[in-house]
């Protein structure tokens, strides 16, 4: 297993390269000239004289690939640059808003499993019953409910309407229960869906039936065998829809107004604030393999079949 | 019994179908017919509400709203079946020949596959069309630069399996072309399971290209599309909530067909 | 959904006990005005920096030697007088009573450095930078010798970068300078929150609010939202359509003050050099109705690029006032007809598309909307695109522009006409030349007398208004809310002026 471990880590080194490169490409590409908007990032008007010098300063006469390895070699060494905006440390900035971006989407996933387990495995156990049918209908309706209009629903409903949730609460706790409600919601609607199958194929097994004959109690069955062997489904969409969570929280964030990474990268995008957006890009994309990778590691860990392969 | 199951599964289905059909030919022509002309100012008082003249009432310019969803329905239902059916189109030829040749191709265009498909979708996309600027194209090509590649593994791993097929050993042997094999061949093949999977995006592109217009990287002024029309309703949600409201209620509705077809599509398929 | 009713009723009672807890924190301190906005607080407060200056100011931690009134005259704030010896000299009397937070005397001497320290750092205080400075021997007396006449030297003084703070104490500017006004910083989040506290040793009385808190709100729904609510009392620069969400709150007054901001309409005079066209455009845009029908008055329909009531108002000016009639037949005759029916007039079979570029700003993108509607009634198809910052000026490719900017900062005229109209200026987008307007510029630059000075500017812009080479869309109302509780929050046409001694929470 650890051999495989390792050639995933391997593996990870190529598909970082191009990570790097297609991240330095996005601004390479991108339309307006990096010297001007710095210029005028600060409050000046540049002269023509300033903006030549400012090209010089930054590394822009230099040929494309020069200013890649200038860049990648930065990158290496921890310094990603300062914002054209505030002159502040790209790192610092990002380090500073991950945690509460981080905090929400790791309650969203809990408030996710924490619904689609119970109802997933309820439902599978009442097949065809009318409370199958009701959850069924309203977890399709969510799998088709856009966040950004269940997160409106919500600040609506709870923060407007009945003023349960102050609406400015840059911080804390109570912050974070609508947004994470938000990314939740149309997640556990897909989550209780798939659990739903993957037990009805459980409990459709004939070791179940067999389980059962020999007098193991129902609870047993379900916590034993069934449940443990979901665990490797479940944890494989998990990783799949770690990606989606982190682009929910753009849209998240900008509703309830929260500091993270998501409204960062809307505030840049806005500045054309380069080294932010390219540095908000190559981390929320490690942070996303990362998770990938430790979800592969552990996928192994659920199902030893797949150990030996 | 069996049978009976089969017939009331089939007619399912085609009322599906043709609920789909119906959404996409009444978006392509109602685009033309509105009851109002979308784009034209003080049809009706400003913020009007829903009443008889205007159905879902009228936007902060007095535009007729209903026409703007109609109007919208056109540009957010087209755009993302293009998008599909090109990301589709694309990500399958690659995952063909990858999975056909094998080899340094498969390798490098796999790993180029994998780089894409690192990037958290809508991260990226956000990121492309704020530094490409607004508009609908520019928002089509930052989805597509991370959709494809879904379709590119699951053309490929189907192809591998049916590469060691014996209809594709005797054409091999009968002298057919490369092309020839992959795409007469193998494409019938495997091309159920991509047309599922395609279904059942539609309404996450759907999704995406409203997301990207509601945080304002979409349609040009004065356009409708539902994802902008909802950010734009957003500021009013307290003194006219039918300005996001309605464009939200159809858009959900929309969805929610595309994914019971793609369900029925599935399991039809699968059966 | 399930979830969300779920987590309300696991949620419910704590979130309840909170909204209590909030209550009695408000009523522990209901001293503290809270003070909201979008750009509420920014990066710094060294008044020296950029234009963290109005931050200094608004907070009303530091004071300038003179401020502007109503009409955007300059009148002796900590400056007692001023007499203008000659061309380049001034000497400023500063009042003897005046006292930092700190307890440190205000000498001339203190004054004068930090009047240096503005020159040097920030790049809009030029004026400061090459200046001699004189302190008089009794302590409060400064005169300044300017190397060229410079007509502006008293409103300058009056803008947030020269707020006079004590350079000896500390190092901290950035975070804690100190200041003469009526409120000490006590807390500072950069991009967040500030927190002052009241200055008891404050020169002009005792200060009646304990502490005042500015905080930042990402989005103008959620501060509406949140002064409906009473989270916060005071909610600056509302947008119109959030504003109209608190027009039936009988505990808010809802001020709309009109600032000096406008909305300044650009032709590029490279790619439309056809008058006809850009003049077209100007009798095709129903301002009036634009502002005050369909921005809800929000904006304020302008005479030229000044204030009316300000001094250089251009009551005498003669500009097109909006006539579609007359739009239509001027493209008729200058050879555009719409051939095929389709609404756009065409001339060699080539239909008369224009550019019309817009950026995130204020109303700009509903006015926008407005703008494309009334031309097309002209038979203009203006194609609009919305680019994020202003910075797409700069490259020329637009046909019409709209841009968005503080006419009289500091109550003069001059700096606004040199920087759009003259032929190098930094805001000549739309590069504009006119042989005489450039050298009334000149002569405005030199001249001293009121009368003789807007004058020269009426002519200015009547020469740019008859090239058609600018128009005015209208000066910003600001919305600001405040609650009923709240006596003595100020709203002025400048917007650097909001806290003084006098505000007071009941």
């Amino acid at each position: 297993m650890y051999r495989k471990i390792c050639r995933r880590l391997l593996y990870f080194i190529p598909v970082l390269i191009g990570i790097s490169f297609i991240s330095f490409c996005l601004i390479y590409l991108a339309p307006g000239d990096p010297a001007e908007v710095r210029l005028t990032a600060a409050g000046v008007n540049p002269s023509a004289s300033a903006l030549a010098d400012m090209r010089v300063k930054m590394g822009l006469d230099r040929p494309f690939f020069m200013q890649y390895f200038n860049w990648l070699s930065s990158v290496l060494r921890g310094d990603m640059g300062r914002s054209y905006a505030n002159d502040m440390k790209v790192m610092d900035i990002i380090l500073g808003a991950l945690p509460s971006t981080l905090v929400m989407a790791a309650s969203a996933m809990i408030i996710t499993i924490c619904i689609s387990i119970p109802l997933g495995i309820y439902t599978a156990l009442h097949r065809g019953k009318n409370v199958d049918a009701v959850i069924g209908c309203i977890s399709f309706t969510g799998i088709a409910l856009p966040n950004f209009i269940v997160g409106i629903a919500l600040l609506y409903i709870f923060s407007y309407r009945l003023k349960l949730i102050p609406i400015l609460n840059s911080g804390g706790i109570k912050g974070m229960i609508l947004p994470a409600c938000t990314l939740a919601i149309t997640m556990s609607s897909k989550y209780i869906r798939q659990i739903r199958a993957a037990a009805v194929d459980e409990l459709s097994k004939p070791y179940i039936s067999g389980l059962r004959s020999r007098g193991i109690s129902e609870f047993d069955i379900l916590f034993k065998n069934v449940l443990k062997n979901i665990m490797v489904m479940l944890i494989t969409i998990t990783g799949i829809s770690i990606g989606s969570l982190l682009g929910g929280t753009v849209v998240v964030e900008s509703i309830f107004n929260r500091p993270g990474i998501g409204t960062k990268m809307l505030s840049a995008i806005g500045a054309r604030d380069y080294p932010l957006i390219q540095g908000l890009v190559l981390w929320i994309t490690l942070v996303f393999m990362l998770v990938n990778l430790i979800t592969d590691i552990s996928y192994t860990w659920f199902n030893p079949k797949i150990r030996n392969i | 019994m069996y049978n009976n199951f089969n017939r009331k599964f089939a007619k399912d289905f085609w009322l599906l179908f043709a609920a789909v059909i119906l959404i996409i030919v009444l978006s392509f022509i109602c685009g033309s017919f509105t009851p109002y002309d979308p784009h034209a100012l003080k049809t009706g008082g400003l913020l009007e509400p829903p009443g008889i003249k205007h159905i879902f009432g009228t936007d902060d310019h007095g535009r007729d709203v209903l026409s703007r969803v109609l109007a919208g329905s056109r540009t957010s239902i087209l755009s993302s079946i293009i998008l599909v059916l090109l990301s589709c189109t694309f990500g399958t030829a690659l995952g063909v020949i990858c999975g056909y040749f094998g080899g340094l191709i498969d390798i490098i265009l796999m790993r180029i596959n994998d780089i894409f498909l690192a990037f958290p979708g809508m991260i990226l996309a956000v990121a492309i069309a704020g530094l490409l600027g607004g508009g609908l194209f520019n928002a089509l090509i930052a989805i597509f630069v991370t959709s494809w590649t879904q379709y590119a593994r699951l053309a490929r791993s189907q192809t591998m399996v049916q590469k060691e097929e014996a209809f594709v050993h005797a054409a091999k042997l009968s002298g057919c072309s490369d092309i020839n094999i992959m795409f007469v061949h193998i494409l019938p093949n495997i091309i159920s399971t991509l047309i599922v999977t395609a279904a059942m995006n539609v309404s996450v592109a759907m999704m995406g290209i409203a997301g990207l217009s509601f945080l304002g990287f979409g349609v040009k002024i004065p356009h409708a599309e539902w994802g902008s029309m909802i950010s734009e309703g957003k500021k009013y949600l307290q003194t006219a909530p039918w300005m996001a409201l309605a464009p939200a209620g159809v858009m959900v509705f929309v969805m929610i067909i595309f994914n019971l077809f793609g369900e029925k599509l599935r399991d039809i398929l699968a059966a | 959904m399930a979830a969300v009713l779920l987590l309300s009723s696991c949620t419910g009672s704590s979130s309840q006990n909170a909204a209590s807890q909030t209550k009695n924190n408000a009523e522990d301190k209901t001293k503290t005005i809270k003070v909201g906005s979008t750009s509420a607080v920014v990066s710094g407060l060294d008044p020296a920096v950029d234009w963290n200056g109005w931050y200094t100011v608004r907070y009303g931690i530091a004071e300038t030697l003179f401020r502007l009134d109503d009409s955007l005259n300059p009148v002796p704030w900590l400056a007692s007088s001023y007499k203008n010896i000659d061309e380049n000299t001034w000497e400023i009397k500063i009042k003897d009573n005046v006292v930092f937070s700190n307890g440190e005397k205000m000498t001339a001497q203190k004054v004068i450095d930090s009047l240096k320290r503005a020159g040097d750092m920030n790049s809009r205080a030029a004026s400061l930078k090459d200046c001699e400075y004189t302190a008089g021997s009794d302590g409060k007396t400064i005169t300044i010798k300017t190397k060229e006449p410079y007509v502006a030297l008293i409103n300058d003084l009056c803008d947030p970068y020269s707020a006079v703070i004590d350079t000896a104490a500390g190092k901290d500017f950035e975070k804690s300078p100190i200041g003469t006004g009526p409120f000490v910083i006590s807390e500072f989040n950069e991009n967040t929150k500030a927190v002052m506290k009241k200055n008891d040793k404050y020169w002009d009385g005792e200060v009646k609010a304990d502490s005042i808190e500015y905080i930042n709100v990402a989005d103008f729904d959620t501060l509406a939202l949140s002064i409906n609510s009473g989270e916060l009392d005071v909610a600056q620069d509302l947008s119109p359509e959030s504003a109209q969400t608190l027009k039936n709150n009988t505990d808010i007054n809802l001020n709309m003050t009109t600032q000096s901001r406008t909305y300044q309409l650009y032709f590029n005079l490279e790619t439309m050099k056809d008058k006809a066209v850009r003049e077209a455009v100007m009798y095709a845009l129903d301002k009036e109705t634009i502002d005050n029908v369909q921005l809800n008055g929000c904006v304020l329909p302008a005479n030229g690029a000044f204030l009316e009531n300000s001094s250089y108002g251009g009551k005498n000016l003669k500009l097109r006032k909006y006539d579609l009639s007359k739009a239509k037949e001027l493209l008729k005759d200058a050879g555009y007809t719409d051939t095929d029916n389709d609404g756009i007039v065409e001339k060699d079979g080539k239909p008369l598309k224009i550019k019309f570029c817009i950026y995130k700003r204020l109303a700009m993108e509903n006015m926008a909307v407005e703008m494309q509607s009334d031309l097309k009634k002209a038979g203009i198809d203006a194609d609009v695109t919305v680019y994020e910052k202003s910075t797409f000026y700069k490259s020329g490719d637009f046909d019409i522009g709209l841009y968005s900017i503080v006419t009289m900062p500091t109550g003069d005229a001059y700096p606004f006409l040199r920087d759009c109209m003259q032929t190098d200026g930094v805001a000549n987008f739309g590069k504009y030349y006119n042989k005489e307007v450039q050298e009334d510029l000149e002569k405005l630059s030199k001249e001293f007398n009121k009368e003789e000075r807007s004058a020269i500017v009426d002519r200015i812009q009547q020469a740019a208004s008859d090239d058609a080479a600018f128009d005015y869309m209208g000066f910003n109302k600001m919305y600001t809310a405040v609650s009923k509780d709240v006596e003595g929050y100020l709203t002025t046409s400048n917007d650097y002026y909001q806290v003084t001694k006098d505000t007071y929470k009941k």
